[in-house]
């Protein structure tokens, strides 16, 4: 994180020597490991250009203990006149003076890359050791705040400065207790209880596979992560009733830090029964389903519509010639608006408009006849016409003729 | 039952007595109804067995709770209204499901019930505009289809295989028609001003609060293949007339 200078600091600057602030146009180009770790830096160092969060972890501390990294960073354009820079770091609780281009230690842990150097390049790369930046041994437990300063300075006129924050977590988050896994069918529900991390700090991770594992088999078995709550659903293709499965917790802070696991707990999901099943199991006659474009308006195949639609089309439609000639344009053509329609939810909705009055005449007709359905469709038609014809002589009733 | 309906009609004769008489406004012009709905609904799915209780096993003795709206065009305004409706309305009801021994499981189940429909409605408002009387009874009656679909302990629709091992997938669309009818209370009479200041800014005619019940036959007209999703529901809610 990128800190501008504390305007106390300016303050302190006017009165006791050069004036102090922020690097006009300074950017921060991005990191680059050395050595082994080249290509090996995680991406929560904040590794890009213009990266903003820097995160040291646990596991990042065992990576790049004994390695380091060159920093890059661009002043573009560059300031006027004969400037000096310094690249300077320093490990968390310890600091490094910033009033010129010579930094010292405050409290003893600055280290000092470079200093007094002329700045001719929009372009600087300087390099940082991770021991002496993280300040401590990975099992440390500790948390804190690494610094790296960068300074300018046009002697004794002017000098400014900029900060970039990294945050070294070395401590894993407590264990949850896991407390209870329920099966269902075809999944399971795992609860767990933490009293010790801050919920805001912290995610959980759940763990399950088919046979007992240690955390040294993470990789392999499967997981769910970034859980928010004390519990959660296990839905999974995978897993299935009748096996038994192992399943433990674990929590995981901001910086990524891993908690052990929790002790096991294990769970057979076995089969159970919904309305649904319970109705077709117990004798209920609907097929379910939707039909026809319909297929493709709804997504699945629509079985008890599409019983009365193949109906009307064997019992009505096929019985004369001009029903004949429809169905086989039908089949021409209606596969392709069935096809261009199937991924494009709004023309399903519309095909599903449609379609329902078309249904329930089919069904009409198959109901009462086709003659008897054309009669009453007919009638209805009429009968609508009739009531707009009312209706529009109502409206234009006190209308002079000259204005209708 | 019958002291409610007194004490109902008594108080709209004091309504009416306190309202003013005549008109006191000029109303713009009646169209058309707006109506919110808010009910129970218990789909009768059991109706058709014998002996088991599918919808039971898992619902219990829970109903669900209907919600919706419906939107009117006034037809005809010479003695009462007859008017067209359209309407949706979706519900929805959890259960648990049961385990291999019949027993309530931890498997959280549901029911969604989405019915559309196209009524036909008569309000016979004839005393509540002439005569200051705020009751308005309605009767309606139409066709109703309805989407429904089942879900399982995953939230996924459900899915079985029936006897002849075919699927079986738990959602479907199902047919029928619908009768019923209400009353509804004309608000306008409680606060007359209020109530013109409603029409001339908004053009809402008249308000009301209803009571209705619903007769629903939904079992695709009596087909022997189909779930009987039909009730007789009660629901209540606002009506605006604009």
């Amino acid at each position: 994180m990128i800190r501008r200078s504390p305007l106390v600091l300016v303050l302190i600057g006017m009165l006791a020597g050069p004036a102090s602030a922020a690097i006009p146009n300074f950017g921060f180009n991005g990191i680059t490991g050395v050595g082994e770790l080249d290509g090996q830096l995680d991406d929560r160092l904040g590794i890009s250009v213009n990266s903003t969060d820097h995160v040291i972890n646990i596991e990042d501390c065992a990576v790049y203990a004994g390695g380091s990294a060159d920093w890059s960073v661009s002043i573009s354009p560059l300031p006027s006149g004969d400037w000096q820079y310094a690249a300077a770091y320093a490990p968390p609780n310890k600091t490094c003076a910033t009033s010129d281009a010579n930094p010292e230690a405050v409290d003893g842990g600055c280290v000092v890359p470079r200093a007094q150097r002329e700045l001719t390049d929009t372009t600087v790369t300087f390099r940082v050791a991770f021991d002496e930046l993280m300040g401590e041994t990975c099992d440390s437990d500790t948390e804190g705040t690494a610094t790296v300063y960068f300074i300018v300075e046009n002697p004794s006129i002017e000098v400014n400065y900029e900060t970039i924050d990294v945050t070294v977590d070395l401590s894993a988050p407590t264990a949850p207790v896991l407390t209870e896994v329920v099966g269902g069918d075809g999944r399971f529900e795992v609860t767990w209880t933490d009293d010790v991390n801050d919920p805001a700090d912290v995610t959980y991770t759940v763990y399950w596979d088919e046979t007992d594992f240690t955390s040294d088999a993470l990789s392999t078995v499967s997981h769910k992560s970034g859980i928010d709550t004390n519990s959660v659903a296990i839905e999974s293709s995978s897993i299935e009733n009748g096996a038994t499965y192992y399943v433990r917790v674990a929590a995981v802070d901001e910086a990524d830090n891993v908690s052990v696991l929790s002790d096991t707990l294990s769970v057979t999901p076995e089969a159970t029964t919904d309305f649904w099943e319970g109705y077709v199991a117990q004798g209920g006659t609907d097929p379910g389903g939707y039909c026809f474009i319909a297929t493709a308006a709804w997504g699945t195949p629509m079985a008890g519509e599409l019983d009365t639609l193949r109906h009307f089309r064997d019992d009505v439609l096929m019985q004369s010639a001009g029903g004949r000639a429809f169905v086989a344009e039908y089949y021409r053509w209606g596969r392709f608006a069935a096809a261009w329609i199937a991924d494009k939810p709004v023309l399903r909705a519309v095909a599903r408009v449609f379609l329902t009055p078309l249904i329930w005449i089919a069904k009409l007709m198959l109901w009462i006849g086709p003659f008897a359905g054309l009669f009453v469709l007919g009638a209805g038609v009429m009968g609508l016409f009739a009531l707009r014809r009312r209706l529009v002589g109502r409206i234009l009733r006190d209308v002079p003729m000259e204005a209708r | 039952m019958s002291h409610r309906l007194a004490a109902l009609l008594a108080a709209g004769a004091v309504l009416a007595a306190a309202a003013p008489t005549g008109d006191a406004h000029a109303e713009s012009p009646r169209s058309a109804s707006v109506t919110l709905h808010f009910g129970t609904y218990t789909p009768q799915v059991d109706s058709q067995f014998e002996t088991a209780t599918p919808w039971d096993d898992v619902f219990g003795e829970d109903t669900m709770m209907l919600i919706g709206f419906e939107a009117g065009y006034e037809l005809w305004k010479e003695h009462g209204v007859l008017e067209i409706q359209g309407g949706w309305r979706y519900g929805w009801i959890d259960g648990t499901a049961l385990d291999s021994a019949g027993n309530p499981s931890t498997d959280s189940v549901g029911f969604n019930f989405m019915p559309f429909t196209a009524s036909v409605r008569y309000r016979w408002d004839w005393a509540a505009i002439h005569h200051n009387i705020p009751l308005v009874p309605y009767v309606k009656a139409g066709l109703t289809g309805a989407l429904w679909w089942s879900t399982n302990g995953k939230d996924e629709v459900s899915n079985t295989r029936g006897a002849d091992g075919e699927g079986r997938e738990g959602r479907g669309m199902t047919l029928g028609w619908h009768v019923g009818g209400g009353l509804q209370l004309m608000l306008d009479t409680l606060a007359p001003g209020m109530a013109a200041d409603f029409d001339s800014e908004s053009g809402v005619n008249n308000s009301f609060l209803f009571a209705e019940v619903l007769y629903t036959v939904l079992d695709d007209f009596g087909s022997s293949t189909s779930i009987n999703l039909g009730d007789t529901a009660f629901s209540f809610g606002l009506m605006f007339e604009l």
